[in-house]
């Protein structure tokens, strides 16, 4: 963009705490919901979580099974492409380390899957050594649909698309397989600290 | 970098800006571009925009703003730009929420508030290609405050 071009008259608001936000970013209120098509409700009866692709075994919990697995507390900011951020949101959701435990794989990507077709495509480092969960509470409550739940991935370090709603499993490949958003412009990567919002960033 | 050419109140809380942008390939309605506003000491201001003009109209791009009271970045584009101004902006942005005449339909548009925006782009763009694809408008807006064009 154009160097040392400056808005005429404008001033802006600055926050006046210390948190910065990345760049482009703004702080809300509420918790947005954009979403590319309807809105699924599965039951929970129907729901099943797996890891499948390059894994000498597929794994697979079912939504009781899932709900017995260790979890955790997590608190994080989150930043959309869309511009907004949220700084402290509480999530509750068990590590993708331990869905992954005793998995061998040569796999270095990974394609997390969703109800309605959904995908997003992440390196398989960037999900591992604490950096994302499968998450299924907000703020203390089971995470509503409109939200992603009953579980969405959640990798706070990225642009909150790729914390894939309503994901059902882990495709673990050899290739980086774009997935929905980044087949339609949106950048492969994804990193909000250096504004990766589109290809080409 | 865009200039703006011209400005207009459309409504007493939507105003439309004319920006003329050198090296424009052009847009496909449905699309947005990125504003980017920069304060003197470097602090800057991003917000997305839907562009309401039909990929048809050459040489410039039509946004509707919507005037929000304790908005950061849209009183400055209602109250304070004018012609003459620069503006930064990328764009054209968004591959999935867009309609090109040739797609067909039938189309049904819905929306509420500023959201009517891409969807005028794409009525303007259905005019503008002779498209006679069915198309329903369903649109929602504060009755005393109307954000919404007037024209068809």
């Amino acid at each position: 963009m154009t160097e040392g071009f400056v808005s005429r008259g404008f001033t802006g608001r600055r926050r006046s705490q210390d948190t910065a936000l990345p760049p482009g970013q703004y702080l809300v209120e509420g918790f947005p919901v954009l979403s590319a098509g309807p809105t699924p409700h599965t039951p929970l009866e129907e729901w099943d979580f797996s890891i499948v692709g390059e894994v000498d075994e597929p794994k697979r919990w079912t939504w009781e099974e899932f709900r017995q697995l260790p979890s955790e507390e997590i608190t994080t900011d989150i930043h959309c492409v869309t511009k907004w951020s949220k700084l402290g949101t509480t999530w509750e959701g068990v590590s993708v380390d331990t869905l992954l435990e005793g998995i061998e794989t040569a796999a270095e990507y990974v394609t997390a899957f969703c109800e309605g077709d959904y995908t997003t495509n992440l390196p398989l480092e960037e999900i591992t050594g604490g950096k994302a969960w499968v998450a299924n509470a907000y703020e203390g409550e089971p995470l509503e649909p409109e939200h992603g739940g009953p579980a969405r991935l959640l990798v706070p370090h990225l642009y909150f698309w790729k914390s894939a709603k309503w994901v059902r499993g882990l495709q673990l490949t050899s290739y980086d397989i774009p997935g929905f958003w980044e087949s339609l412009g949106y950048h492969n990567y994804g990193d909000p600290w250096r504004e990766q919002r589109y290809w080409g960033d | 970098m865009g200039e703006v050419t011209g400005v207009a109140w459309e409504t007493p809380r939507a105003k439309r800006l004319f920006l003329e942008v050198p090296g424009w390939e052009g847009h496909k309605a449905g699309q947005h571009v990125d504003l980017r506003l920069t304060v003197e000491d470097g602090y800057q201001a991003e917000r997305s925009y839907s562009i309401a003009s039909a990929p048809e109209e050459d040489g410039r791009i039509e946004l509707l703003i919507e005037r929000l009271e304790d908005g950061e970045v849209s009183p400055y584009l209602t109250d304070e730009l004018r012609a003459g101004d620069g503006l930064e902006l990328r764009g054209p942005v968004g591959g999935w929420f867009t309609w090109l005449a040739k797609e067909g339909g039938p189309l049904l548009l819905v929306a509420g508030g500023s959201g009517i925006v891409p969807l005028m782009a794409m009525v303007r763009h259905r005019a503008a290609a002779g498209s006679d694809t069915p198309t329903r408008l369903l649109y929602s807006s504060i009755k005393t405050e109307r954000f919404g064009p007037t024209e068809g």
